[in-house]
């Protein structure tokens, strides 16, 4: 089995290439059949693994990858529980996923690139959730930031894709740097980078708690840009410029689950470092920023985005307060109904050709199944009973209202409430009203794109209906809390704001164009609109810092001290050639002559060293 | 064996001298010949009379063959003389070079071998029977390319 | 009369050969004629010959082996050496080799 779960990472990593050289001399649509088989497999491994996991097995393998010196850099897996969970449920989404790209992908001139990609994209996911130390782990992380580049560049030819992969891939290679520092910091500490070592030796307190907790933060550092935290986030609004599946893969499946998952993995390492608190006011922080940004926001995609990042924040929230089992939990439940509202969202974008919700309408009689689809989505991602988001998120309020901050509380009851507002929003704005011009060209999707949402339906609800279960892998000792008081509060709560969302985006009492003249509401709709202005500093300080004080004085460095010794290099050579040409008279005889008396001379210089 | 030494010692520096420093180049080439023929003499006296005869055949027989047929294509001219006491340092110097270090390294005569014709073929096929393949290839190699030198400059002429 | 050596000391020929290869040197040298070049550096191979021959006397067959290749290589040596005198001479004369001076800077 341990080979099987090698194989199913390797797979897809190495097979990318093949994929894309096979499917480029015979047919290019031979990829899809590829990629579909090699993530079939993966999947179908992974699921036997946490089926074995949960009946109590654990997968663990480990060799010396390689070694020099006494410094052995070892390489293996270690699958448990918590792996077992985000493993399956990666290879399972990337397999969906990558079956509905058929129809999305249609008319796309190049797909064999494209499969290459997102089979690369899954492999490197699977390798970082079973990997067990933090090296291999690092090296996924890294393959997987490589792979978000090319998919979200994938429309190369357009400036604004292009520009977005570069954004993403700087932002989360910036958080890198932090990665590395605090692995290297944690292996001079520590001496290993096993993840089960360093865990018990923080369940030990053998690390001195300074380091942990500067190696700690530095690490949640990376966590922080891979999985779209504040103040690290833009990248992940520009990554919508890729195609959906791609969209549906990173915020689903794959990508910024990786930073959520890194300190699930090290939580007891967490735990010890005492930093948890950090990490919660930073989910909290990004959660407000995104559901604010996802109110006022009018394209499909960026709504879904902002509300991943609010998502991935009340994880980081469950997390900080302590509780390893919410966070997880909640991440798998999140990735679930994501995956199904991006898949839904693609099926809009794709058969209307349009990405401003407010230029749709109607569809609900002309796509009745994705509507459906669609709405359960919708009714996962605001916590409604029984679907899954409903008891992880309810846990994580808990948890939140049980941290005992009011601030970090009243940001993660502001997102709770308000996901049922923008959820609502968006979907009244797409389908009631009267069909506009885009949506009247629009037909029901294939078969092929509605299976995957479908299944991926039938798993939110399973998820929510076993949810003990699940939550028993994660953690044994965790169980949702049933707390009374705080559920009426939310729901009632959220019955306001989806009264709100009905009048305004149902009923359309007022335009909300008009509330737009009100001057105050107007500067409050552009705040939520660019997140707070946090890209917009970051832009400043990398153009005033970077671009305008640093790379004056490299320019400057290299100019006068680099050319310089370049150019005396140069200048040394040629004096030296003026001086030095004048014994080549080129008179063979000469030659000679020297050539012999040097031959003498060696001779006695023999005689004198010996 | 000091007389009988002295003498072909005598012979063989006269001749070398002789052949670098006689202007008539038919008498440069009498005074090479001789000189091939006493190292050969030198030869047969160590006890190696199949080296003896090669330095006989190959040197005194080819090589001075040769040369006189150079000599005789080119003309037999008078060339004139190039005192050179730089040259003449450099070999003397070398001379005393050698002499110095002949006693330097306190060289001491044991009795000589008595190495037969055998020895030299058993020791010549086990050590150096494989030498013998690049020394051909460049033999080929070497007589080819004089062959095409003098070919191509008589292409030239006609 | 015996002419056969046997028990002479080393340093005799040693100096036949450092003799020889100090005339062949200074006629390499010293000489402007292609033709005295040829012969100074026969001189000088003739010299080394005669060394390796005593040494074989001492440690054995190889010198002597040693000394077989070495004529047969001098004796092409000769060969190609003549070959570029006969060329060369009708262009430059006898005394080319110091007007091939054109590896000058």
């Amino acid at each position: 089995m341990e080979k099987l779960i090698y194989l199913s990472v390797f797979l897809p990593i190495f097979g990318a290439p093949l994929i894309w050289f096979i499917s480029h001399y015979t047919n290019k649509w031979l990829s899809w059949y590829m990629s579909l088989a090699i993530t079939g497999f993966s999947a179908l491994v992974a699921l036997t693994t946490l089926w074995n996991v949960v009946n109590g097995h654990i997968y663990e393998n480990s060799f010396t990858w390689f070694q020099f010196g006494d410094v052995k850099v070892p390489f293996g897996i270690y699958v448990d529980g918590i792996s077992a969970l985000i493993y399956a449920m990666a290879a399972f989404l990337g397999f969906l996923i990558v079956m509905y790209s058929r129809g999305y992908m249609e008319h796309d001139e190049s797909p064999h690139r494209f499969f290459m990609k997102v089979t690369f994209f899954i492999g490197s996911m699977l390798g970082l959730t079973v990997s067990d130390n933090i090296l291999a782990l690092f090296i996924f992380w890294e393959f997987m930031g490589l792979a978000s580049y090319l998919l979200i560049a994938y429309w190369y030819y357009k400036d604004s894709a292009a520009d977005a992969g570069l954004k993403a891939f700087l932002m989360t290679k910036f958080a890198d740097g932090f990665f590395l520092a605090g692995l290297v910091l944690l292996w001079l500490v520590t001496g290993t980078l096993n993840i089960q070592e360093i865990n018990h030796m923080a369940e030990l307190a053998a690390i001195p708690l300074f380091a942990a907790a500067a190696s700690a933060l530095l690490m949640f550092g990376g966590a922080v840009g891979k999985s779209a935290q504040f103040p690290l986030f833009p990248w992940l609004l520009d990554a919508m410029e890729g195609p959906t599946p791609v969209s549906a893969l990173i915020h689903a499946a794959t990508m910024v689950n990786a930073g959520v998952f890194l300190v699930g993995r090290l939580f007891p390492f967490y735990e010890y470092s005492g930093i948890l608190y950090v990490i919660m006011a930073i989910g909290a922080v990004s959660a407000f920023i995104a559901v604010l940004g996802a109110t006022v926001h009018r394209e499909i995609k960026k709504i879904i985005a902002f509300s991943t990042m609010e998502n991935l924040g009340l994880m980081f929230v469950g997390l900080g307060a302590g509780s390893l089992a919410a966070g997880l939990f909640h991440l798998v439940s999140h990735a679930t109904f994501k995956a199904l509202l991006f898949l839904a969202a693609g099926n809009v974008i794709h058969f209307t050709h349009e990405k401003d919700a407010f230029k749709l309408g109607g569809l609900l009689k002309i796509m009745p199944v994705t509507a459906a689809l669609f709405l359960i989505g919708i009714l996962s991602l605001s916590g409604i009973p029984p679907f899954s988001g409903f008891y992880s998120k309810e846990w994580i309020v808990h948890e939140a209202k049980m941290a005992g901050d009011p601030i970090v509380f009243a940001f993660v009851l502001t997102a709770a409430v308000l996901t049922i507002f923008y959820g609502f929003r968006l979907w009244f704005r797409i389908f009631t009203g009267e069909p506009t011009e885009a949506a009247k060209h629009a037909r029901e999707a294939y078969p092929i794109m509605l299976i995957p949402i479908g299944i991926l339906a039938v798993l939110t609800f399973l998820i929510g209906l076993f949810h003990k279960q699940i939550v028993e892998i994660i953690d044994k000792h965790a169980h949702i809390p049933h707390d009374w008081a705080l559920t009426i509060l939310v729901f009632s709560l959220m019955a306001v704001a989806f009264f709100m969302a009905w009048l305004l985006y149902y009923n359309r009492v007022i335009d909300t164009q008009q509330l737009l003249r009100d001057p105050i509401l107007a500067i409050l709709n552009k705040t939520f609109y660019n997140a707070f202005f946090v890209d917009h500093i970051l832009r400043w300080l990398s153009k005033n810092f970077v671009v305008e004080f640093l790379a004056f004085i490299f320019h400057w460095i290299d100019r006068n001290v680099y050319d310089y010794i370049v150019n005396g290099v140069a200048k040394t050579a040629l004096w030296a050639w003026e001086k030095a040409r004048v014994i080549q008279t080129g008179n063979l005889i000469h030659y000679l002559t020297i050539f012999v008396s040097g031959a003498i001379i060696l001779y006695y210089l023999y005689l004198v060293i010996l | 064996m000091l007389l009988y030494f002295s003498i072909l010692y005598l012979i063989i520096i006269a001749t070398a001298i002789a052949a670098i420093e006689l202007t008539n180049l038919i008498w440069v080439l009498v005074a090479f010949a001789v000189l091939l023929t006493e190292i050969a003499l030198f030869y047969f006296s160590l006890g190696f009379p199949l080296l003896g005869a090669f330095q006989l055949a190959i040197y005194a027989g080819g090589v001075a063959i040769l040369v006189l047929f150079a000599i005789l294509t080119i003309g037999e001219r008078e060339e004139e003389k190039r005192e050179s006491k730089l040259a003449a340092g450099v070999a003397i110097a070398l001379f005393i070079t050698g002499v110095i270090a002949s006693i330097w390294t306190g060289l001491t005569t044991k009795p000589y071998l008595q190495i037969s014709l055998e020895e030299i073929g058993r020791v010549f096929v086990d050590k150096y029977a494989i030498l013998i393949i690049p020394l051909a290839f460049t033999a080929a190699g070497i007589v080819f390319g004089a062959y095409y030198i003098l070919s191509k400059k008589l292409n030239r002429e006609e | 009369m015996n002419f056969q050596f046997s028990h002479e000391p080393m340093f005799w020929f040693l100096l036949v050969t450092f003799s020889l290869v100090a005339i062949g040197i200074y006629g390499l040298l010293a000489r402007k004629s292609i033709l005295k070049m040829i012969i100074s550096v026969e001189i000088v191979v003739n010299g080394a010959n005669v060394g390796l021959a005593a040494f074989a006397t001492q440690h054995g067959a190889d010198g002597v082996i040693i000394a077989f290749f070495a004529i047969a290589l001098a004796a092409l040596e000769v060969a190609v050496g003549l070959t570029l005198l006969i060329v060369l001479a009708r262009k430059y004369g006898i005394t080319f080799p110091e007007k091939l001076n054109n590896l000058k800077w």
